[in-house]
């Protein structure tokens, strides 16, 4: 189990500093400074500039600098909004983002599961047809498109919820909605499939053989082991919430990270693009690594320990 | 002898896309008590619909039981709830399945699929549960049973998942055993060790036994009475000694002539029966081994011969038994 | 029941060597797939919208006497009339028009980003899965990290770098993309290798080549084609989310994407201007998904109802 983790967590290692590196070369690869479209700034104004933000340096040392702020994760100032640093930014908008994010989460794990069950348990018949029309439909169309969607017609032509910001818990209901709506429909797709595998499985009828309740059945033999797979699924789910919450958060005006990352891409403020991509690689590096040990500890046919004993 | 199963013209269809499969066609046949008696037939005859049904584990949508009675302690199953089927199975009757590896629930321990029916069908504690299921690995010849209650099945061989699976459909102490091909997917050595089990088993504890399988080997092993099922019905059935010296009917006798032998000529070729069974989407209007029988006559392509009693034990649906036919020397 | 007499009893000859014929006739594998696609009405009719998508595309800019640049300060905002069939934008330009042109970028860059992943998909793949061991490994490893990046956040990256285009999205999709061609290759690859058929056709003589060509890539065919087409949605999205925030094509190449985050603001007022792109960004992707699971359907036979 320690071998693996240490494993996992080296090449999570990798990943990550791939990432900012490439992050950083990418930034340095766009041609001009971030000051050229200042215009009329006098050259010793432009000089100081580039010293405080060590644009003089030569690239290796940039590197070295940068690669320093990461790891004592001190990003540095913003360029565009004077008065902050990205540390301050994401520790501003994140907060908001997880609370976003984990509603959505929440909602599209139940959501999915209840409805791939109630789907595979009623296989064609017409409850398992409108949830799975459901669930295309969830798949297919973009979340920013849904999103509009529901803002028009729930909020400007039926002002039934609250059209933007994030005041209260009625503000969370749609931008949770718009951006569970994809992740909820590929679990319950993934749910109701396999659900309709393991009902087809020789241990159920064993189950049934034992007399047990329809229920117990359902419940214990079956959810069970169907749920497995899905647990595998989590890590790239959490990624697309995570990403899905850029567009959501801009078009209901969320203050939350992900809106701070499109603007900062607008208005090409280097560091907090590289800042922000960077601290959401670690999440997202440090999410998938949490779900797959969580399935290896869930799943008894998997042994890290030692190669079973027989 | 007292009667503990009696199915009397048992009828099983499938609703398919394609049409209604007539998988069962009238089935009769008892089963008592103490007894071992074996349903033998080759693949798409219906045992093992017949043998499900017997639970009424047959989904229903597609499946439908048409006609006929399933006696079980006097009360007819086939008029029973779901509900009410549910206390009888796993503890009046039990069941053993095909295939070990498919037929444990990978994700929960040895112990809790035995315990699990004991608490539900005899109201024990989880320990008194947990203790029993102990006594009964230990029965069925698993060695260090208590540590091995609290394995999953992928830790167990092929002939301990089979072992567990008798202990888990013994648990409850059924008066009726279904075991559908049990040995089919074991070893040989293992299907030994298996078969001389449950002998032991049933001596010991005086259940009945309908042990469903396509290997004549097995049923000499173990069995009383056979029954032999052909194109979803019973077309000959009597004791292991009439079937094996005195078959009647003639598929019998080609099953018993194409089992491979010790003593034959190692360049003599085997003897199938040619040609395949029929169809049960359109079954036939006379007798469903027409096709494939060399003893055929127009009588057979055009009604169904129903089972004639050839002594007190020993029945066969075959119009070679008729009077009329004896002057030809049926083979 | 009638009288039976000693007629009935007379023998009747049985062939038995006829029981044995075969009763159905056999339908290659591609036509048997192509048999339960067409049995599928959603899929079938997801095809035809495809096709029909396409030839509009195609067709209508180039008939159509607007074009999607030409500005009319006078005439903007307007609703869908009979001279403009979807309503004009906040530029004057024709709706209708520009949904076509939409078309055509978010046709190119869904084909072009799964043609591409597919061909770096199989060949990586296919190398690693066939020749297995450390290649394998290797190969593998270097793929596995490159996936552990997450891709939009790629995506995004290199597309606030270089210029905006449809040729830079392409490339900015498919620089990590072929990953997922290249796991499913390799899968079927090594599932195939050990399956017995392999070894039939070795001990018949059968060389790599052969093996690779005529048993191999034929039996992985199927899942690839499903990966295929269901790359292509998963493409037009990725276009269509980075176009609305504003990475996608420029100004005023018309994609599907902008005109919606162009149509957003006006929503309250001038909601034609949001309504189709969304539409038909919905559909297209909504029909390409359908497709792809009947494909899946039709080639996997253990679905077989």
């Amino acid at each position: 189990m320690i071998r693996y983790l240490g494993k996992r967590i080296i090449f999570m290692l990798i990943s990550l500093f791939l990432i900012v590196t490439a992050t950083f070369f990418i930034m340095k690869a766009v041609p001009g400074g971030p000051f050229t479209s200042e215009k009329n700034v006098p050259d010793e104004i432009k000089a100081a500039l580039e010293a405080k933000y060590k644009l003089n340096l030569p690239m290796h040392e940039q590197y070295l600098e940068y690669l320093k702020g990461v790891v004592t994760w001190d990003l540095g100032p913003s360029f565009t909004e004077k008065s902050s640093t990205v540390n301050e930014m994401i520790n501003r908008g994140f907060p908001v983002s997880a609370h976003l994010g984990a509603q959505a989460l929440l909602l599209a794990i139940f959501g999915g599961i209840i409805l791939g069950v109630i789907a595979a348990l009623k296989h064609n018949k017409w409850q398992d047809y409108s949830a799975m029309v459901i669930a295309v439909l969830g798949l297919s169309v973009p979340g920013f498109i849904l999103a509009s969607f529901y803002q028009y017609f729930f909020a400007i032509q039926w002002g039934l919820l609250p059209i933007a910001k994030w005041e209260g818990f009625e503000y969370t209901i749609l931008p949770s909605l718009a951006l569970a709506a994809s992740p909820m429909a590929f679990i319950a797709r993934l749910t109701r499939s396999n659900m309709i595998e393991v009902l087809g499985q020789d241990y159920i009828k064993t189950a049934k053989a034992k007399g047990l309740h329809t229920f117990t059945i359902t419940v214990k033999h079956a959810i069970r082991n169907a749920l497995l797979p899905v647990i595998t699924y989590l890590g790239p789910l959490i990624a697309n919430i995570l990403t899905g919450a850029f567009v959501i958060e801009r078009i209901f005006g969320v203050p939350g990270l992900g809106r701070e990352f499109v603007l900062s891409i607008t208005n090409r403020d280097y560091t907090v693009i590289m800042g922000t991509t960077v601290f959401y690689s670690i999440i997202l590096v440090v999410m998938i690594l949490i779900v797959d040990m969580a399935y290896t500890l869930v799943d008894p046919r998997i042994k890290l320990a030692d190669a079973g004993k027989e | 002898m007292e009667r503990i199963l009696e199915v009397k013209d048992l009828h099983v269809s499938f609703h398919t896309y394609a049409g209604e499969v007539k998988a069962v066609r009238g089935v009769n046949f008892h089963v008592n008590r103490g007894e071992a008696v074996a349903i033998v037939g080759e693949s798409g005859c219906g045992k093992s619909v017949t043998a499900q049904t017997l639970m009424k584990l047959i989904p229903m949508p597609p499946g439908d039981i048409k006609k006929g009675e399933i006696l079980f302690n006097g009360e007819n199953i086939v008029k029973k709830s779901n509900k009410e089927m549910e206390s009888i199975r796993g503890k009046d009757i039990g069941m053993i399945f095909q295939d070990p590896m498919t037929s444990l629930n990978p994700t929960m321990t040895i112990g809790n699929q035995i315990t699990e029916g004991l608490i539900k069908h005899q109201n024990m504690s989880r320990a008194a549960a947990r203790d029993r299921a102990i006594e009964l690995l230990t029965m069925v010849g698993i060695p260090q049973p208590e540590k091995r209650v609290e394995q999953y099945p992928h830790e167990f061989s092929g002939g301990m998942r089979q072992r567990a699976m008798i202990a888990i459909s013994l648990a409850c102490s059924p008066k009726l055993l279904i075991a559908d091909e049990p040995t089919t997917a074991l070893d040989v050595t293992i299907q030994a060790q298996i078969l001389d089990l449950m002998k032991d088993l049933q001596k010991k504890t005086g259940t009945s036994i309908i042990l469903i399988t396509h290997d004549l080997g097995v049923v000499a092993e173990m069995c009383d009475r056979v029954i032999v099922m052909y194109a979803g019905k019973v077309i000959e059935t009597g004791t292991v000694d009439d079937i094996f010296y005195n078959p009647q009917h003639p598929y019998t006798k080609g099953l018993l002539r194409s089992v491979p032998r010790l003593d034959l000529n190692r360049d003599e070729p085997l003897t199938p029966i040619f040609g395949t069974p029929p169809d049960l989407l359109r079954p036939p209007v006379g007798c469903g081994f027409t096709a494939r029988c060399e003893s055929a006559m127009r009588v057979c392509q055009e009604i169904d011969p129903e089972l004639n009693e050839i002594s007190t034990t020993q029945r066969a649906a075959c119009w070679l038994q008729h009077p009329l036919a004896q002057n030809h020397a049926g083979s | 029941m009638q009288q039976l007499t000693k007629e009935h009893f007379q023998p009747v000859s049985v062939d038995l060597r006829q029981a044995e014929a075969i009763k159905r006739p056999s339908l290659s594998f591609w036509a048997d797939v192509w048999r339960r696609l067409k049995m599928n009405k959603v899929a079938m009719a997801s095809l035809i919208f495809i096709v029909a998508l396409m030839v509009c595309a195609i067709v209508i800019p180039m008939v159509s006497s607007n074009d999607y640049f030409t500005t009319d300060l006078a005439g903007k905002n307007k609703k869908p009339s009979a001279e403009h069939w979807f309503g004009t934008d906040d530029l004057g330009r024709d709706m209708f028009v520009r949904i076509w042109y939409g078309a055509r970028i978010s046709l190119e860059v869904g084909l072009a980003a799964a043609f591409i992943d597919l061909i770096i998909g199989v060949i990586w793949g296919g190398i690693a899965g066939f020749y297995g061991g450390k290649v394998d490994e290797l190969m593998m490893r270097f793929a596995d990290i490159l996936f552990a990046i997450p891709y939009l956040l790629v995506v995004i990256l290199l597309m606030v770098v270089l210029s905006p285009g449809v040729g830079t999205i392409i490339i900015a999709l498919t620089i990590t993309g072929w990953i997922g061609m290249a796991r499913i290759v390799r899968g079927q690859i090594l599932q195939l290798k050990s399956q017995e058929f392999v070894l039939a056709a070795r001990s018949l003589g059968a060389d790599s080549g052969r093996l690779i060509f005529k048993h191999l890539i034929p039996n992985a065919l199927g899942p690839i084609i499903v990966t295929l087409s269901l790359t292509v949605p998963s493409a037009i999205f990725a276009e269509s989310f980075l176009s609305f925030i504003g990475l996608g094509v420029a100004a005023p190449v018309a994609s599907w994407g902008t005109m919606s985050s162009e149509g957003l603001p006006a929503m309250k007022y001038y909601p034609w201007r949001l309504m189709f792109p969304a539409i038909f960004i919905s559909v297209t992707i909504l029909a390409f998904n359908l497709f792809g699971d009947g494909l899946r359907d039709a080639v996997d036979p253990r679905l077989r109802k």
